[in-house]
């Protein structure tokens, strides 16, 4: 007698919130790091784990028909990974589903984090994680899609530790590996189309299927998965999967593929950056510059907030500490109130900033006053970035309750004025109490 | 249908599939070997490489380091 297709442990909770779907080839010592990270980081009686053994052979499976903690289904022949996941979405109870890959384990909060954002807001079908390799380097933090079906990892090789990319924002498209999506969602688009057997590129088709279907896709940094990324085929086969999944998916979504950029020559950060404000939906985009200069910047950060609430897509310059002045560490709770809010928080020289992206930025909003901002800026109205200058607003000593009262409003005539082409040094900067705020 | 039935078809789908995955990719395998043995895929490489080769000596350094050379080169003189 054959073993039953589904094995539903004892220790399963029976209405779980999560399903989290792993699928398992041969090793299944891989699987099995993967669950300890997951049992000691989710919630207790809220999560369930769906292990399907695709096409696992009988020896290897017996660990698995083990455990009474995962919900295991067993397929007697490898349906890829699509073919693998839709299996599992079937037995899968929850109402956010999660896919992760076998040779990955989560950092602590990542599946709460997923649910968390999920919840926040229906529109959001899919929502992706920030991927890191074994030894800390960047693997993904969302990616882009260009017009002609190819791809590319956003933040791919940076090292261990970096900060980059991480706030929240809608993507092109996220991996499947730590990808929660919503079960209503799944279902409006029918899951992973099996087209792209055995495996590659069903994960960007199925984000194109949703955002079709209405739903929005992001990427949440505090959602932290380590990738093992161990390859089962050789370069060459997988080459060639590639390929033919990318013509494939360009068959299927070619007038949708119009919107996307070309594909550059090289890949670089600045096209990435621009692909990455595309993906956002192409927001007004401006730098709030926090100097360390010794002033404390309480109001800035509030300023901050104001911006990005009314829309403004806002990248923060930490520029570093000098002439012997003490920086102002970020908490992690306005870090992660920042992240939230897609505020991207730069810690480097502005001037590195405006070299990648400066002529997209449409202001510069900077601590005025003698002790404010760079002293090579102090009195001017413009900076000049790569292709062309962009308007500065200056706000002297702010306190918190001031601070944003009518910055928006400020921020947005400024930057009129300058698309219009018109003196931006006679708009009314904020008042300022001693006297450094106008221009 | 029983769920062991649908099983069955749905593994058999899946192993048709991978034949006729595995048949393509042998295809594209002996397109590339045909493609080699022509030498024609050795011709856009060159035409790639040459490509690159003038877009690098037409970078403003290299040119004014060829510049440099060439005034050391007349001074030893």
């Amino acid at each position: 007698m054959p073993a039953p297709l589904v094995k539903r442990g004892v220790r399963v909770p029976s209405v779980p919130v999560v399903s989290v779907c792993v699928l398992v080839l041969s090793d299944t010592a891989l699987v099995t790091d993967c669950l300890a990270s997951l049992t000691t980081t989710v919630r207790k009686g809220e999560t369930e784990f769906v292990v399907v053994a695709n096409g696992t052979s009988d020896g290897a499976r017996q660990v698995l028909e083990e455990r009474d903690d995962i919900v295991l289904v067993r397929s007697g022949t490898n349906l890829g990974f699509s073919g693998g996941c839709n299996l599992a979405a079937e037995v899968a109870r929850g109402r956010y589903l999660v896919f992760l890959n076998d040779d990955s384990t989560v950092e602590a909060e990542c599946i709460d984090q997923l649910v968390v954002t999920a919840e926040s807001d229906r529109s959001l079908g899919a929502v992706g994680s920030r991927i890191l390799s074994s030894d800390g380097s960047l693997q993904e933090a969302g990616s882009v899609l260009w017009s002609d079906g190819s791809t590319a990892h956003v933040g791919v090789g940076l090292p261990a530790g970096s900060t980059a990319y991480s706030y929240l924002r809608d993507v092109d498209y996220a991996s499947a590996n730590g990808l929660l999506v919503r079960r209503e969602a799944w279902d409006a688009v029918g899951g992973f189309d099996e087209i792209f057997f055995p495996a590659y590129l069903e994960d960007v088709d199925l984000c194109m299927a949703l955002r079709r279907h209405g739903y929005r896709v992001v990427y949440q940094p505090r959602a932290r998965i380590r990738h093992l990324e161990s390859q089962s085929t050789t370069t060459s086969y997988r080459r060639f999967l590639m390929q033919r999944n990318r013509r494939l998916f360009a068959e299927k979504w070619p007038t949708e593929l119009i919107r996307f950029d070309d594909r550059p020559r090289e890949v670089d950060a600045t096209a990435v950056d621009r692909a990455v404000h595309l993906a956002r939906g192409s927001p007004r985009r401006l730098v709030v510059a926090i100097g360390t200069g010794g002033r404390a910047p309480d109001g800035m950060w509030s300023v901050t907030e104001e911006l990005a609430d009314a829309g403004w897509a806002v990248t923060v310059a930490l520029t570093p500490a000098r002439h012997g002045h003490s920086s102002h560490p970020v908490e992690s709770d306005r870090m992660g109130r920042l992240s939230d809010l897609g505020v991207d928080v730069h810690h480097g020289s502005v001037r590195d900033l405006f070299a990648k992206s400066g002529a997209d930025f449409e202001a510069v909003v900077v601590a005025g006053g003698p002790a404010g901002w760079h002293r090579w800026r102090r009195w001017s109205t413009t900076v000049r970035v790569r292709g062309g200058r962009v308007p500065i607003v200056r706000i002297a000593d702010r306190t918190p309750e001031a601070a944003g009262r009518s910055i928006v409003r400020v921020v947005e005539t400024v930057a009129q004025g300058a698309r219009s082409g018109s003196d931006f040094r006679s708009t009314e900067p904020l008042s300022s109490p001693n006297g450094h705020g106008g221009r | 249908m029983t769920a062991w039935a649908e099983q069955l078809l749905r593994e058999l789908r899946f192993a048709k599939a991978e034949i006729e995955v595995k048949e393509e990719y042998i295809v594209a395998k002996d397109q590339y070997i045909a493609t080699l043995e022509s030498g024609s895929d050795l011709e856009a490489t060159l035409d790639i490489l040459r490509a690159k080769t003038a877009y690098i000596e037409s970078l403003p350094s290299v040119r004014m380091k060829v510049w440099i050379q060439g005034v050391q080169c007349k001074l030893k003189r």
